[in-house]
Order: structure tokens, then C-alpha cells, then sequence
């Protein structure tokens, strides 16, 4: 059996926080281990040792969840952060994206859906709706200068952004490109890395300024 | 084709006639000059027609009221011969504040307000100065703020609002005559006053609307939406505890379906009010997006067919309908008509935009049924000036389709 899924939780509102712990204690697949209200001691109790999987709510008091997910995944590379929101809330989230998050969900969730969210994000897929997608192709619009050559984007993923950004389905992609929705997954988890790649240049470039 | 030569040598033969008539009949002088006072008269009448076409073209094209108003200045510095415009906006009672213009100088920046002796004529159209209805000579104290030799002042009134407006002419060059364009000119300028009036205020309730939205969306978003997520967890938290009985279970259900409900309606409104989701691209993905996403949670099949969407803007309101509409049609699919599968057609003209939805259920058996659903998408769609059209009878399915203009 593999072993269980190590998440931990960052959301100061108490209610919420118990209540998805309490939820993903009752799953077979996934501990809650650690919960933090505040994002500062979120950074500094988590490591590889003790998380795969960060929940990590957007507004936080003190550090915002934003800036908490850049410095953990600068820290620690391998621990997949999925960014918690009550609404989809594309500019937040598109920040977080770039920041390093690796998907996103929405508090309504159910528990099926909420343990599948995070099994997805610990195998690697990343979810992106048509407003994430939309963000992501005018990100890279830029002048080609900008863009750093390991982030430029390819013919595929700029198609595949495009169906994406007009509301299709990975399914209906996968059938318009004849491709299988896993390679959908796969091209957008790319996309996703480039976006953190040219996001991390941008940062060192500012740094440097 | 004339050479520079000839055009000189017709010059110069004009000039001679001119003189001629200067020294043989001040009468005829007197003639020609009013017909070209009349002439004038006609071009700015012109003007004003192209002005209320660039105004409703302004309108219908928010970015484009800043080329309005460089163009409205541009027009009436032409007119008037003149260099520089300031706008003198009322700020309370009878204070002003030199407000955008062209031509606009440091020094005038550096006058907060102006006072002026000023009051409203007794049929509240005008604005009086020094006790005189706006002619440039009772104009001292605006000459002396503009620091010009000549100027126009005008005004307008509407809502206990009043706009003033001054042009100066900066460079010492005897106007072409004062008489000519006072009255007219006066007359001309309180209209287009009145105008920037109106868009100005268009613009301020405009961004006022605006803010306002945004302040709605963050408060649901912020308040609301946590509150409801602690429901939301609550009761998924309750659905799986093991001793619960099936009667208890069968609430704890439905209140989770009501609460996911509402929360993806808040989630649906907070979207339409979003400033940034204006146009017809992001509401025909959210419209695609929406159906796919709870069909297959439904076990429908779809399939969806899109014209080349274009980027045209979207009003809130018609993004709010649109997507309601949307979404109780995708219920009654699910709920009476017994479908399994729906095609969702999107089409674009220049004018309009359409929804087709076809299902392959029992078509709609009992009218009845539909009742308020239907009532609510009528309104919906009227609401926005569009159409709703329901083909129910077929043996093989619902047709319904809505046709939205675009402004």
C-alpha cells in the first residue's frame, strides 16, 4: 500500500481549519498532520520530513497566503501547494499559480471532490479554468525579449491554452488535438512550470535592479 | 492644374478688387460681411451635428471620450480662433476650480479656485457674471485669471450643477470681429458646456457604479462567502458521521445541495460584477465552461459548437441574464426534459449574439411544469432587450434559443 498522503493546512479561520482536518482524518488515503492559522508558522514547521501536500488559504492574517506559497516552494520544491478560495477568483489565484501553487479549490468542495483535488496535485495534474487560462496567454504575450527561451511557450501549449481560455472541456481538447486527456494534464503542468520558471527570472531580475 | 504662379497672380487680383470695393461701397462691405457671418453660423451648426455623432459614438465606446473631448476643444479653439480652453468646474456655491482643458498653462494649475460674483439667471439656464449674462466684456476677473486679452465665458446649469466654461486668446491678434462671435459663439459654447456636463456626469456615475460593484463583490466574497463555506463544511462533516438515520441524512443532503447552491450562485454574481470579465469572450467561456461542468456531474453528454467569438464589450446586467438563463435551461434539461445529451450552439453577428440549446429528452410535456422558470428566463432575456424562442413540441427534444443584442 502507498503510504498516505501527508497534508497540512493553513486558514485562520478555526471553523474551517477543524472542519477539513476533521474531513481528511475520515479518508483512507490522506493525514491532515499539521494545521497553522498564521502562514509564518506555516514556513517555518514545514518541510519535506512532514508534508506533501499544502492547503493554503489566500488572505491570511500577516503574511498572505500568496507570498507564503513563493517562499515555501523556493524552500522546498517537491511539497505541491493547492491554494484554498471561497469563489473562483482568477487574479488572486493566477497569482498564486505564478508564485508556485499548483492548483486551486474551492471551499464548497465536497469530500470526494476535495480528496481527489488532492490526489491529482500530489500525481502531478494541475486543474486550470478558461479565466486562469485567459491570465496565462496574455502572460505570455509579452516581447519575445522578456520571456526567458526556457519559458517560451510551444505551438501545442499556446493551442491548447486557446481552447482552454474559449471554455473547453480537457476532455473535448484531448478530442479536438488526438491526444489523451493525460497528455492534456501533462502539457498543462508544463505550462504551469514555465510560468513559474519565467516568474522566478522575473523576481531575480527585479532583485538584481 | 493652377502653378504657385497663377495662384499669386489670383491672389493679387483679389486684393485689387477687395480694394476696389473698400474704397467704392462700405455698404457692400457691409454685405459680404454678413454673409459670411452667416456662413459661419452654418458651420457651427455642422459642427454640432458632428459633436452629438461623436457623442453617441462616445457613449457607445467608454474609451472613446477622451477623443471626444480633445476633439470638442480642438473644435472650439478653431472656431474661435483661439489658443487655450480651460473648463471651470463649479466645486460649492460660487467656487470654481479651472478643471481639464487644452492649452492648459502651470500657472493656472496653480490656482486652486477662482471667486467670482456669480449667480444663476432667473430661468436657472444661465449663469450669471457680475450681475451680466456671460458677455466677455463683464469677463474681468476670468480675462485676469486666464492672463489673455480676450475672453468668452459661459455657462451651463442642470441639477444645481453649473460649468463654466472660459477660452482664452493668448496672443495679441485683433479678433475677427467681437460682435460676430459673442452671441453666437456664447450660444454655441453654454451647449457644449451642457454637454460635458452630461458626460462628465455619466462618467461619474459610471465609475461610481463601478466602485460600488466592486465593493458588493468583496463584501460577498469576504463575509458571505467564508460564512457559508463554514455551512458548506459543517454539513459535509455531518453527511459522514455513521450513526446518523436515513430521514436525518436525507436533510443533511438536501441542506448541502442548498448550500453549494448558494454559494456557487454568490460565486456567479461576484463573477458578473467583476469589471474585468466586460466581455463577450469571457462570458461565452463561462457560459461553455458552466454547462460542460455540471453535465457531466449529471451524466449528459454535450457537445458544443462556437462561432469565432470576438472581443466585444458586455454589460454586467446581460452577463448576469445570460448565464441565469443558462443555467435554468441546463436544470430543466436535467430535471423534466430526461435528455441525454445537449448541444449548445454559440453564434455571433455583428449585431447580436445567440445561445441554441438542443436536447433530446421528452420535449416539454407539461407546460405547466415550466411555469415560473420560464416566466423568470422571459423576464431575463427582456430585461436585456433580447429574445427568447422555445421549440418544446418535437417528439425529439427541446430547442431553445435566446438572441442578444450587442451594444
Amino acid at each position: 500500500m502507498n503510504p498516505k498522503i501527508r497534508v497540512a493546512i493553513v486558514e485562520d479561520k478555526a471553523e474551517i481549519r477543524n472542519g477539513l482536518t476533521e474531513l481528511l482524518q475520515g479518508t483512507p488515503n490522506i493525514e491532515c498532520l499539521l494545521t497553522f492559522e498564521m502562514a509564518e508558522d506555516a514556513l517555518d514547521k514545514i518541510s519535506l520530513k512532514n508534508t506533501d501536500v499544502v492547503l493554503m488559504d489566500i488572505e491570511l492574517p500577516g503574511m498572505n497566503g500568496i507570498d507564503a506559497t513563493r517562499k515555501l516552494k523556493l524552500k522546498f520544491p517537491q511539497i505541491q501547494i493547492i491554494m484554498l478560495t471561497v469563489f473562483n477568483n482568477p487574479e488572486k489565484i493566477f497569482d498564486a499559480l505564478e508564485n508556485g501553487a499548483s492548483g486551486y479549490l474551492l471551499k464548497k468542495i465536497s469530500t470526494p471532490e476535495l480528496v481527489a483535488a488532492i490526489e491529482d496535485v500530489h500525481l502531478g495534474g494541475s486543474p486550470m479554468s478558461s479565466e486562469i487560462a485567459r491570465k496565462v496567454v496574455q502572460h505570455f504575450q509579452k516581447p519575445k525579449l522578456e520571456i526567458e527561451p526556457d519559458a517560451h511557450l510551444t505551438d501545442r501549449e499556446k493551442e491548447l491554452l486557446d481552447l482552454l481560455s474559449q471554455g473547453c472541456r480537457y476532455k473535448e481538447i484531448a478530442d479536438k488535438l488526438f491526444i489523451s486527456t493525460n497528455t492534456v494534464r501533462s502539457h498543462i503542468r508544463n505550462i504551469y512550470e514555465k510560468l513559474h520558471v519565467q516568474s522566478k527570472i522575473e523576481a531575480l531580475n527585479k532583485f538584481r535592479k | 492644374m493652377n502653378s504657385p504662379n497663377d495662384i499669386a497672380l489670383l491672389k493679387r487680383e483679389l486684393e485689387y478688387y477687395k480694394s476696389q470695393l473698400d474704397m467704392y461701397s462700405g455698404e457692400a462691405i457691409r454685405n459680404q460681411y454678413n454673409l459670411a457671418q452667416m456662413a459661419n453660423q452654418l458651420t457651427q451648426l455642422r459642427n454640432g451635428f458632428t459633436i452629438i455623432d461623436q457623442i453617441q459614438q462616445a457613449y457607445n465606446e467608454d474609451s472613446s471620450i477622451r477623443v471626444l473631448y480633445e476633439n470638442l476643444f480642438e473644435l472650439i479653439l478653431q472656431r474661435l480662433h483661439m489658443d487655450r480652453i480651460v473648463v471651470l468646474k463649479n466645486i460649492c456655491g460660487n467656487t470654481f476650480k479651472p478643471w481639464i482643458g487644452k492649452g492648459f498653462h502651470e500657472e493656472l494649475a496653480q490656482i486652486d479656485t477662482v471667486l467670482l460674483p456669480t449667480e444663476l439667471s432667473e430661468d436657472k439656464s444661465t449663469l450669471l457674471i457680475n450681475g451680466q449674462k456671460n458677455s466677455s466684456e463683464n469677463s474681468a476677473g476670468l480675462r485676469e485669471l486666464l492672463k489673455c486679452p480676450f475672453v468668452v465665458a459661459c455657462a451651463y446649469a442642470s441639477n444645481n450643477q453649473l460649468y463654466v466654461m472660459a477660452v482664452g486668446r493668448q496672443h495679441e491678434r485683433k479678433p475677427m470681429s467681437y460682435a460676430a462671435f459673442t452671441e453666437i459663439d456664447v450660444f454655441v459654447l453654454a451647449s457644449l458646456a451642457g454637454i460635458i456636463n452630461g458626460i462628465d456626469e455619466h462618467i461619474t456615475r459610471q465609475n461610481e457604479l463601478e466602485q460600488e460593484r466592486t465593493r458588493i463583490a468583496r463584501d460577498m466574497h469576504d463575509d458571505l462567502g467564508s460564512e457559508l463555506s463554514k455551512i458548506a463544511i459543517y454539513t459535509e462533516l455531518l453527511s459522514t458521521q455513521n450513526e446518523l438515520d436515513e430521514g436525518v441524512l436525507k436533510y443533511v443532503e438536501k441542506i448541502k445541495l442548498a448550500t453549494n447552491d448558494v454559494i456557487e450562485n454568490l460565486g456567479n454574481i461576484v463573477w458578473a460584477l467583476n469589471p474585468e470579465n466586460n466581455n463577450l469572450q469571457n462570458l461565452m467561456a463561462y457560459v461553455r465552461e458552466f454547462c460542460a461542468e455540471y453535465l457531466e456531474l449529471h451524466g449528459i453528454a454535450h457537445a458544443v459548437s462556437s462561432d469565432k467569438i470576438p472581443d466585444r464589450l458586455v454589460r454586467p446586467v446581460v452577463r448576469k441574464n445570460v448565464f441565469m438563463v443558462t443555467k435554468e435551461v441546463l436544470r430543466n434539461c436535467v430535471k423534466h426534459a430526461k435528455a441525454s445529451s445537449l448541444h449548445i450552439a454559440l453564434n455571433v453577428s455583428k449585431t447580436h449574439f445567440s445561445i441554441q440549446f438542443t436536447d433530446d429528452g421528452i420535449g416539454i410535456t407539461n407546460p405547466r411544469q415550466f411555469g415560473n422558470g420560464l416566466k423568470n428566463m422571459k423576464q431575463r432575456v427582456t430585461d436585456i432587450e433580447g429574445t427568447l424562442q422555445i421549440a418544446g413540441n418535437s417528439p425529439t427534444g427541446t430547442i431553445i434559443a435566446i438572441h442578444i443584442p450587442l451594444t
